[in-house]
């Protein structure tokens, strides 16, 4: 049980504090900022300072901070932070600092229904909504693109303003709220090419996530591929879709998926992910990278990166960022995209000793190719140098595909008597996770 | 001018105002304008204000609780909106604001009895929450009141508001008790959920609620109604319980098994826990236990959606799992442990150390490639770790250690941090198995050496295997007289003497440099002066002799590095914050007496802080002929008090009956040897004032309330002589003795920490008082 329940920005303000127990001392949020900074990192999620234990979330760059005096449950107290922040999610729509400032008696009134003296009490979307007074207060249009950016930019946080996601940063307070449902099945490749681009590590981690607008929460009913199958035998290989494992949200009821393929959902309001899985079969990777690097002179290399996308050609990548890093001794690097690039920018970070390639359009069947003139200082030979390039990271989105091949084959409502047919939207989405090429 | 800025607020264009500026008279503006919208027709004006406060109150920067009347006057409204937000101020302040708390309390009293549950709940809820101890007499009847409302809602809130009384006046619930387990067979999830907690902490003493056959096949019956933090608590209190036999135990081990597909990791953990307490006697079982929590497990650390958080606990498990000695149940899903680009440090660095433990022959070609990529990586910290977990291997599998050695080797030529930490991992690899010196010979002569404990570690190596090391004397030589630590300089001393006995001749110079470097600095660390004028001495009298007294053979069969199973974990509580911090739970929580202290101490720095401006504020006017000077006089006579206080060390806070641990046994031979072995600790000398509890069974009965147990006991003459131990973060044993004659009472106490045996006897001397056996 926590002690307080705080919420910091990214410097380290207060927006957010909430104490239901009085039993710990008021400092803690400076406390908390000040280990956190210790870390050279992000800090750990859970840490102890002056025997005052503190569990932590970061979301949207923000800080979700409980702290305790109690040996707490670890995943309890970051599952119930994360519920915290997903909570305040479906009610203002977004979470990020501008609309956590404007709505803060609102999150306030989330907190003091979801907590007691520091105890979980009502978290579910549709059970404090009732008990709410305050509107959300709405960010100015123009800075929810702003707020997709995160603030901090970081190596990998790349939030992508996918296909439709507008529409699902809607706050369930909305009172002209259609009667909808958007289900996503996100994809989030793993994969780990050698030197001789051949696959030595691949997995995927996929998910079923909901996003339910619908009228008095009917009962639904998803039918996933026939030939799906969970558990894999070693040695065994089967045409359908196999999973390794998967895992299921509260609301759902899985009794029936061996049998008909079929899960019953009883859906709370807004964002949860009915299903977790994960695969660590063989599939076929949607981007081959073929890196050649050449030593010109004793001070000179030269990189040449060639991307294929393996994918169908009606599909279309929204975007594809490569990453590469080069030597630390590098005096100037100069990168070069193919003429007539189009949709494509290519920039030599000195700082960072990195080169980025953006693509933002890429379709499938297509290939592109950059190449990297490097000089380097003289302390250094291009011999030893060349041990220093890379792994090429890659970052990409791609709508409409999935590679696992999971489908919804249908997504109904279980009420009889049902006549409202209320939209339903269903979206795949593949992401790299760890997409990386070692040279 | 104020007043006008909520206007621009409602169209939201300047969303930031409410946390902008922190100017002194901003507290005495913000009064006017609460004071002034007290009267305010429109709500929406009204709502801007209260607002305002709230924010500046989030903010803490300014102390916005002498605002505390104009709320209470502000809280006699119907808007909803503006009762919510006041009675989150009411309920922060009220601790400071004692006096007007009570023009506060109608209201909320009168909402208490609102037609609407969730009005009567709120308004409960927040009644409990003023804390201070004259709310008690108002807040009883309406609790007694709300416990059997019909709407679930103010029960629940009922049952939270015992607690809160509990923590002010716990006499003032009066046996609740009964009626909170009469409410665990509520229709309500929420209700009985909030009776268990309740029931824990009121009953913490006794080790919280009572968890019969009954009550726990109830809870499992109705466990699917329970939200995932209502079955993560149930799942808990189960892990408490122990089967009356193996039927029963697996019955409830299959009942639950399917909740180990849940994607909540709390119910997944609180599962296992359940298993592995059942089992923890039964080590076919345990196994069975460890193999069927594996899929799960590794699949709530891969599918983290985003949640690094969970992800992390999950691996701090599994790493906890596999030191106990189950480490080759993860070693095929070694795959699963690989570094992702898009994971924070803290995840690497654990999954650096889980793969560290589950290598074995069948994955280890494929691991040294993986971990060889990660120390080039850009993250110093990563890199660094990647070469300590190929460094553990080579110890843990002495058979795959060559090939280990090589690769170690081969990055040489890389940054001088990565040479710093392959020096480091040599040292006990060779340590270890001296025989792979003979990998390790480029790395050792390169001059890429920079951190102190590096060059430590290859100083030792040099020593250690100066025969085989051909450059060995003249990389010796280089540190000689060199700016650097004692530390450092002590075993520069004992790997030049090795080399010497081995390879006299191009030695002996080197060493007599070392000797004079030594000896004739005047600011040379005193004992490094002893040690080499005491070797010079012995070398210059008869350097055979020394030379046979140093060519012994150490021969060292285990390492502590070999052991992955680390005993200590053992104990640690599964799915508690002892599996993250890899620490015993008394080393990091405190009973709440300690953060009281804290707390207390905060108070007085704000009073004290307070009271210097109002000092400075009174000393403006005319003090002198004020004959209200009198009071302001003690006033600061009672900061001076308090100042002295919170002087006092953190270390003298007193000891609880909490802080020791219940039912602690050991034997007489133990006893007696600590005693007899430990140096006087702490003694204290009182006047027995009263004769009737004189008397062994009372003592022993009143120590063993106090959690100290009694060993041994005898009277002579009048003498009462008695021997009490007990056991806290140490081990403390008493002498007690009672002589009627004298009319004292004597305690010795020892224990290893002197500090404890003090703090010990201070405990003792306390609850003697109490029970008035002394003065």
């Amino acid at each position: 049980m926590f002690s307080q329940i705080f919420i910091l920005s990214p410097r380290g303000d207060t927006i957010i504090n909430r104490d239901f127990r009085s039993d710990l001392p008021k400092s803690t949020p400076e406390t908390f900022f000040r280990q956190a900074k210790t870390y050279s990192g992000d800090a750990n999620p859970l840490f102890t300072v002056d025997c005052i234990q503190f569990a932590h979330i970061k979301r949207g760059g923000l800080y979700i901070v409980g702290t305790s005096r109690f040996n707490l449950q670890p995943a309890m107290s970051l599952e119930l932070l994360d519920r915290l922040a997903k909570e305040i999610k479906d009610f203002c729509g977004v979470i990020n600092e501008e609309v956590l400032r404007k709505n803060f008696i609102l999150i306030y009134e989330i907190l003091d229904e979801s907590f007691d003296f520091g105890y979980p009490q009502l978290m579910a979307t549709e059970q404090i909504k009732p008990l709410i007074v305050n509107d959300p207060i709405q960010p100015q249009p123009d800075s929810v693109m702003n707020s997709l950016r995160p603030k901090i930019q970081t190596f990998n946080i790349f939030v992508p303003n996918t296909i439709g996601s507008q529409a699902v940063q809607r706050s369930v307070l909305n009172k002209n709220q259609a009667n909808e449902i958007f289900v996503d099945i996100y994809e989030k490749l793993n994969v780990l090419f050698n030197s001789s681009a051949y696959v030595i590590n691949q997995s995927i981690e996929g998910c079923i996530q909901m996003t339910s607008f619908l009228q008095g929460n009917p009962p639904l009913k998803l039918a996933l591929n026939e030939d799906l199958q969970i558990g894999r035998q070693q040695g065994q290989y089967s045409a359908g879709v196999t999973l390794d494992d998967c895992n299921f949200h509260e609301c759902v009821n899985a009794n029936e998926l061996d049998m008909n393929k079929t899960l019953r959902i009883q859906p709370p309001d807004g964002q949860f992910v009915v299903m977790n899985y994960r695969i660590s079969g063989d599939y076929a990777a949607p981007f081959r990278l073929f890196p050649i690097i050449e030593e010109v002179s004793s001070s000179k290399i030269e990189v040449t990166i060639k991307l294929k996308a393996c994918f169908d050609a009606k599909i279309i990548a929204s975007y594809a960022n490569v990453r590469i890093p080069i030597p630390k001794q590098t005096a100037n690097a100069y990168p070069e995209l193919v003429k007539n690039a189009q949709l494509e920018t290519a920039e030599y970070d000195s700082n960072k000793k990195m080169v980025e390639w953006q693509i933002k359009k890429l379709c499938g069947g297509q290939e592109r190719s950059l190449k990297i003139k490097l000089t380097l200082q003289a302390t250094q030979t291009a011999h030893t140098a060349r041990k220093e390039i890379g792994p090429i990271a890659m970052n990409f989105e791609i709508p409409m595909f999935n590679v696992s091949r999971l489908q919804i084959k249908y997504l109904r409502i279980e009420e009889r008597g049902n006549t409202t047919n209320p939209h339903r939207w269903v979206r795949y989405i593949t992401q790299s996770s760890s997409y990386v090429c070692r040279i | 001018m104020r007043s006008n800025q909520p206007k621009a607020t409602e169209n939201g264009s300047k969303p930031s105002q409410y946390f902008e500026g922190n100017r002194k008279g901003e507290v005495n503006e913000l009064k006017i304008l609460v004071k002034n919208t007290i009267n305010e027709k429109d709500d929406k004006k009204k709502r801007e204000v209260v607002k305002k406060v709230i924010a500046y109150m989030t903010l803490g920067r300014i102390d916005v609780s002498k605002l505390f009347p104009e709320m209470c006057m502000a809280s006699y409204t119907n808007d909803l909106v503006q009762k919510k937000m006041i009675y989150l101020y009411l309920t922060t302040y009220a601790e400071q604001n004692k006096d007007m708390a009570f023009m506060a309390i109608s209201t909320f009293q009168k909402d208490c009895k609102h037609n609407d549950p969730k009005i009567r709940g709120f308004a409960l809820r927040n009644l409990c929450s003023l804390r201070f101890s004259g709310a008690i007499e108002f807040l009883m009847p309406a609790i007694k009141e709300a416990l059997s409302d019909i709407d679930a809602y103010v029960r629940k809130t009922a049952i939270m508001g015992c607690v809160k009384v509990f923590y002010m006046q716990p006499e003032q619930l009066n046996n609740i008790e009964d009626q909170l387990y009469k409410m665990i067979s509520d229709n309500d999830p929420l209700v009985i959920i909030n009776a268990i907690h309740a029931l824990n902490e009121i009953l913490a003493q006794e080790g919280g609620m009572a968890l019969s056959k009954k009550m726990v096949d109830y809870l499992l019956g109705r466990l699917k109604e329970f939200n995932e933090w209502g079955q993560a608590t149930i799942l808990d209190e189960l892990s408490k319980y122990s089967p009356k036999d193996d039927k029963e135990m697996f019955n409830i081990m299959n009942l639950l098994e399917e909740r180990l597909k849940h994607s909540c990791s709390a119910i997944v953990l609180g599962v296992i826990k359940v298993f592995m307490n059942f089992t923890k006697n039964k080590p076919q079982i345990y196994e069975q236990v460890i193999t069927r929590v594996k899929l799960p497990l590794v699949t709530l650390a891969s599918i983290s959606e985003g949640n690094f958080e969970i992800m992390y606990t999950i691996l701090c498990h599994i790493k906890y799992i596999a030191s106990k000695g189950y480490n080759s149940v993860f070693a095929s899903d070694y795959k699963s442990f690989y570094c992702r680009v898009d994971e924070p440090t803290y995840i690497k660095l654990l999954k650096l150390e889980i793969l560290s433990q589950i290598a074995c022959d069948f994955n280890l070609g494929d691991m040294l490639n993986e971990l060889g990529e990660y120390v080039t990586d850009v993250d110093q910290e990563i890199s660094k770790k990647s070469i300590q977990a190929l460094g553990a291997i080579a110890i843990r599998l002495p058979d795959l250690a060559t090939a280990i050695v090589k690769q170690l080797s081969s990055f040489v030529t890389l940054q001088d941090y990565i040479t710093n930490e392959v020096i480091l991992a040599f040292k006990d690899i060779l340590r270890k198995d001296p025989k792979h010196i003979k990998d390790c010979l480029e790395i050792i002569q390169s001059d890429n050496i920079t951190d102190s404990n590096s060059k430590i570690a290859l100083i030792y190596i040099l020593g250690q295997f100066g025969s085989q090391i051909p450059l060995a004397p003249y990389i010796l030589e280089t540190y000689i007289g060199a700016q650097e630590s004692v530390e450092l300089k002590h075993t520069l001393l004992t790997s030049c003497l090795k080399v010497f006995f081995v390879r006299a001749p191009e030695m002996h110079q080197v060493l007599g440099k070392l000797f004079y470097v030594i000896i004739n600095n005047e600011n040379e660390d005193i004992d490094l002066k002893d040690r080499a004028a005491y070797y010079y001495r012995a070398l210059k009298s008869n350097a055979n002799e020394v030379k046979q007294f140093w060519q012994y053979n150490i021969k060292v069969d285990k390492f502590l590095e070999e052991t992955i199973i680390n005993k200590e974990a053992l104990l640690f509580e599964f799915n508690s914050l002892s599996v993250i911090y890899e620490k015993n739970v008394n080393k990091f929580i405190k009973p709440i007496e300690y953060f009281n202290n804290l707390r207390s101490k905060e108070l007085q720095d704000l009073n004290q802080e307070q009271s210097q401006t109002q000092t400075t504020q009174e000393q403006t006017s005319d003090v002198i002929e004020n004959p209200q000077s009198q009071p302001y006089g003690q006033t600061n006579g009672q900061t001076n008090d308090l100042l002295e206080i919170s002087e006092q060390p953190q270390q003298q806070m007193s000891l609880s009956v909490d802080s020791f641990i219940v039912n602690f046994a050991i034997d007489a031979d133990h006893f007696e040897n600590m005693w007899t072995n430990l140096n006087d600790g702490a003694t204290f000398t009182r006047m027995l004032v009263r004769n009737d509890i004189a008397n062994e069974t009372s003592i022993e009965q009143l120590f063993k309330q106090y959690r100290l147990y009694n060993i041994a006991a005898g009277e002579e003459e009048n003498v009462l002589k008695m021997y009490f131990y007990g056991s806290h973060q140490c081990q403390v044993f008493f002498e007690f003795e009672i002589n009627k004659n004298l009319s004292t009472v004597i305690l010795n106490t020892r224990s290893e920490i002197e500090d404890q045996a003090y703090l010990a006897s201070k405990y003792v001397e306390d609850f003697l008082r109490q029970v008035h056996l002394i003065e």
